[in-house]
């Protein structure tokens, strides 16, 4: 039998040097802790073969796609891990924690890269908390990485250095919880399904003309601009508010607008996001100077409260934006709540300092929001004792989370998200030398949002009062680029269900068979989209493809939790036949919405 | 015509229910959809109808048994108990079914399966004559063929829908048995059906077949060349090991990974391998490998035999005394090591310790031979 290779013997400078640089050829972030020559190791206690062995069983009996390792210790783990011919299959994420440096450049191992193919095994170092959520994002972005997420193995009782270990056992708990969160964060589009083709395709006219946040990028220079937030605290920025309103621009989210109003303070933009239908918070739209700067995928009901002339095309990464608009200029982060919406829009506009009210993320003493944002509180609260979605998932479970005081605050899982989501925007920002503000950090209240500062909303006298915000003309052609498109919808939808019909054929016959891991790669590539769709509709039906994938990946990687390989391919390839089972049911309710909008857009 | 007193086709809905219920994807919902959660009630379920709820309770965390407790209430109790005795019918688990009888938990599948089962040959083969649906005919071939061997056909196999591979390998493990003259035909529908081996639980299906066909040299696996399960490999090395044929043994065994759960399995069929090709010093590394205390027992016991100065006296003497009661061929095989190193002491004190545990007839004579007063080392 093959046994585990070891990390005893003794590194050749030579050797060294060459595998530091074939490492930091494959991963370069890890450039700065590769000293020029091999470091000593420092103290990491030896496992026993039988401790390491129980320890990896579980994942190498699986074949299950993703394996942790959280701490490097003394790169005994990986080593064994690459060295199993069924581990060596699936992907590799090693945590390099703070305290284990120079652990990893002495034992960074060369046969871990004699095993190595190249793209298997990935290497995060996490120096700190906010290097947890920076991993979490950068690492599992988008549906193609999160799904593995449900049938991960952990491997996270193995020796480290004595501060990494430190970090670990303070830390372990923070990490599971936001890769847990993290099959939260699809994306939009599986949010909406179906429903944000057919809202944004009946939105297309009103919309798709105005001009985009791309077009607008820069347009106000380095204004400073106020995003504002449903939170408790809003209640004390109000006079700040009111008197900032002409100097600086302020970004409202969906539920505030009503209650800013009523204290006279009229923000220029405001940013729905929830597709539902809910004109409550909209119905003094008319009152207002605000610019429409949601999603396309709102209900139309809202976005026709916003006169055409007031409305801005916001333009997200996931699949539906580039078949309404393939080349907005500028493309931003949607988030999961219109306070998010708000940071990223109002981080577009221009390129000056944006400050944040309102983003509490926590409870307050007296309630979840700011009275005057009633709509989202009523709202909450009917969510918290409804939704049995968002309550299998724990979207609402209460959550004690970093504070700006000293203390953790009370927050929830969903809130976390935001925070999250808010942190990583002024990540990007801050590369490009701009600085988030959070007020709230100032007075030490609330939840902390990492990568922000503590500031206070500036002086009003020390601002020029804001010239009147014009928006560039409306673009008539962009929509009929679109219709030119979405007028083939009927007919696509059409092949796309033979498609279907074609591959659950086929399918079939490979369940009554032994499928391959190989017959299973084949049929998702024939899966991913139809070459019979119009080239211009793929994005349209891939958006939707993504929505029912949003599930069976998951269960399916979960099923792959077994040591059999047949009965891993087997699991794949029936997932699929699900995944073609309810995509043609699916097809079959929305063709009637696709001939709408086929007649609409003519 | 069917089974008397029987509803046509009673067989049909468990056995469907057992084949989706194997290849992974439950109908009654997503409670139950992990593999570990599956296992779990299977296990469970048997264990609830055939020993009773209170082995059940101190056996599961009370959380898993509340919620599967929960779930296997009025109809869905008696669905899950249908399933779990068409299991039994299809396994051969007499003591099983035996058990559903007192229950009357399904008292109409147990009467169709009495019906077949007690049958002769005549009445078998009228009743299967009747049968139109193909499961149940499949199945009720099965429990023919066990009891009249001379009725099947090649065709039965063949005519055993892919949705029940469970019939299929046992309806193979028959012919091997019984009919020898049906060899080839089990050879001819393994190369055309590996399918449903391996869809569904691969290793613990394929195993035993390979184990069974071994026996049959018209009979390979070749068509199965890099698919086996470790398991299956395992089974395969066992099988060439029990044949005096070490190095086949040796070379299989080998290919089982160090992190397999069935590595030490591996281990000891290499060990014991290494030993029959005399190269014990290679055994005792294969010895050193094994974490599981009871497979290392297993070879060290063979390795005491054949070289002593690896494995002490107390080292044989401790393993005779963790032996369990089914392992009397374990305690048997320290004894003759004791007595061949002329410690006859050490095994006195070890048959007087344990003369109880025993209820296999060869071990009780040899206890009671050692234990004899005039015993002495002649014995």
């Amino acid at each position: 039998m093959a046994q585990h290779a070891t990390l005893s013997a003794p590194l050749s400078a030579t050797t060294y040097a060459a595998q530091r640089a074939q490492l930091i050829g494959t991963m370069p972030h890890l450039a700065a802790l590769l000293p020029a020559e091999p470091p000593c190791a420092p103290a990491v206690r030896v496992m026993e073969r039988r401790e390491l062995r129980a320890l990896l069983m579980p994942a190498a009996n699986t074949h299950a796609e993703l394996v942790m390792v959280m701490g490097w210790g003394d790169g005994s783990v990986p080593l064994a891990l690459l060295g199993d011919a069924v581990c060596r299959q699936k992907r590799l994420h090693v945590l390099l924690f703070a305290g284990e440096e120079q652990a990893f450049a002495a034992t960074f191992a060369r046969p871990v890269l004699e095993l190595l193919s190249g793209s298997q095994l990935t290497v995060s170092v996490i120096e700190d908390e906010q290097g947890i959520a920076d991993m979490v994002i950068g690492c599992y972005p988008h549906h193609h990485h999160i799904p593995p997420l449900a049938g991960c193995d952990f491997i996270d009782a193995h020796p480290l250095t004595a501060p990494a270990a430190a970090f670990r056992a303070q830390h372990l708990a923070r990490i599971n919880e936001l890769l847990a969160d993290r099959t939260q964060a699809y994306g939009n589009d599986i949010i909406d399904s179906f429903t944000g083709l057919i809202q944004a395709s009946r939105n297309a006219r009103q919309l798709l003309p105005a001009p985009t946040i791309g077009e607008l990028a820069g347009r106000f220079g380095d204004i400073p601009v106020i995003s504002i937030a449903a939170g408790p605290s809003v209640k004390r920025r109000l006079d700040q508010l009111r008197a900032l309103q002409d100097r600086c621009i302020l970004i409202a989210c969906d539920a505030a607008l009503h209650g800013l109003l009523d204290q006279g303070i009229d923000p220029h933009f405001v940013t729905p996001l929830e597709r539902l239908g809910n004109l409550a918070m909209f119905t003094r739209a008319g009152e207002s100077r605000a610019i429409y700067a949601g999603l396309p995928v709102v209900h139309p009901d809202v976005v026709g409260r916003f006169s055409a002339e007031r409305t801005v095309g916001v333009y997200c990464g996931d699949a539906l934006y580039p078949w309404l608009v393939p080349d907005p200029g500028r493309r931003i982060n949607a988030g999961q709540s219109t306070g998010v919406l708000s940071v990223t829009v109002g981080a577009a506009l221009t390129t000056g300092p944006l400050f944040l009210v309102g983003h509490d993320l926590a409870r307050g003493e007296n309630g979840s929001h700011w009275e005057g944002a009633g709509t989202a509180g009523d709202a909450w609260k009917e969510a918290k004792q409804r939704s049995e979605s968002a309550k299998m998932t724990g979207f609402y479970t209460d959550r004690l989370i970093p504070g700006n005081g000293d203390e953790a605050v009370r927050s929830t899982m969903c809130w976390d998200h935001f925070r999250t989501e808010i942190a990583y925007e002024a990540q990007l920002l801050k590369a490009q030398g701009r600085t988030v503000y959070n007020v709230n950090a100032h007075d030490r209240i609330f939840a902390r949002i990492d990568h922000t500062a503590a500031a206070p909303l500036p002086d009003p006298a020390s601002l020029p009062k804001l010239p009147t915000l014009t928006l560039p003309a409306r673009e008539p052609a962009r929509f009929a680029q679109w219709s030119a498109r979405a007028s083939r919808l009927p007919e696509d939808g059409h092949a796309f269900r033979r498609h279907l019909a074609g591959l659950r054929a086929d399918l079939g016959v490979a369940l009554k068979g032994v499928p391959t891991h190989a017959a299973a790669a084949g049929f998702a590539a024939r899966l991913d989209l139809c070459a019979e769709i119009s080239e211009g509709n793929r994005g349209a039906f891939a958006y939707f493809l993504r929505s029912a994938l949003h599930n069976s990946t998951a269960e399916m990687h979960n099923r792959r939790r077994t040591a059999s390989s047949a009965r891993s391919a087997y699991a794949m390839v029936e997932t699929m036949d699900h995944l073609c089972h309810g995509l043609a049911n699916a097809m079959d309710r929305l063709q009637e919405g696709l001939e709408e909008i086929a007649r609409d857009c003519t | 015509m069917t089974a008397p007193d029987l509803a046509p086709n009673a067989l049909a809905e468990p056995l469907r229910a057992l084949s989706v219920w194997a290849s992974g994807h439950c109908g009654y919902g997503h409670h139950v959809r992990t593999e570990v959660m599956r296992g779990a009630l299977s296990a469970i379920l048997r264990r609830l109808v055939y020993f009773g709820l209170e082995d059940g309770f101190t056996r599961y965390h009370s959380r898993e048994l509340l919620m599967y407790l929960g779930l296997a209430t009025g109809t869905f109790s008696s669905y899950l108990a249908r399933i779990v005795l068409a299991r039994a019918i299809v396994e051969d688990e007499r003591e099983v079914i035996g058990a559903f009888a007192s229950s009357h938990a399904a008292d109409d599948l147990l009467a169709w399966f009495a019906a077949y089962d007690h049958a002769d040959a005549e009445r078998a083969g009228a009743l299967l004559a009747g049968l139109v649906e193909p499961e149940e005919r499949a199945t009720a071939r099965l429990v023919v063929a066990r009891r009249q061997p001379q009725l099947a056909e090649a065709q039965w196999l063949w005519q055993v829908p892919a949705e029940v591979p469970q019939v299929a390998i046992a309806l193979c493990a028959q012919f091997l048995t019984r009919r020898p003259d049906l060899v080839h035909a089990v050879h001819a529908w393994l190369i055309e059906h590996r399918t449903a081996l391996f869809c569904i639980e691969p290793d613990d299906l394929l195993a035993p077949l390979v184990m069974a066909s071994a026996e049959h040299p018209q009979v390979t696996l070749l068509p199965f060349a890099d698919m086996y399960g470790e398991q299956t490999v395992c089974a395969s090395a066992e099988w060439h090991l029990e044949h005096h044929e070490p190095a086949a043994a040796l070379e299989l065994a080998g290919r089982v990974r160090p992190l397999s759960r069935h590595a030490d399995h591996a281990h000891v069929i290499r060990g014991l391998a290494l030993i029959a090709l005399q190269r014990s010093e290679d055994a005792v590394e294969a010895l050193a490998a094994i974490d599981d205390a009871d497979c290392a027992d297993l070879l060290a016991v063979a390795l005491a035999a054949v070289a002593p100065a690896r494995i002490d006296d107390d080292a044989v003497a401790a393993i005779a005394g963790r032996c369990r009661a089914d392992q009397p061929e374990r305690f048997v095989a320290c004894l003759k090591v004791l007595l061949g190193r002329r410690e006859l002491a050490i095994a006195r004190r070890l048959a007087a310790q344990r003369q109880g545990d025993f209820a296999h007839p060869h071990a009780q004579a040899v206890i009671t031979a050692i234990l004899a007063p005039g015993a002495a080392m002649s014995a």
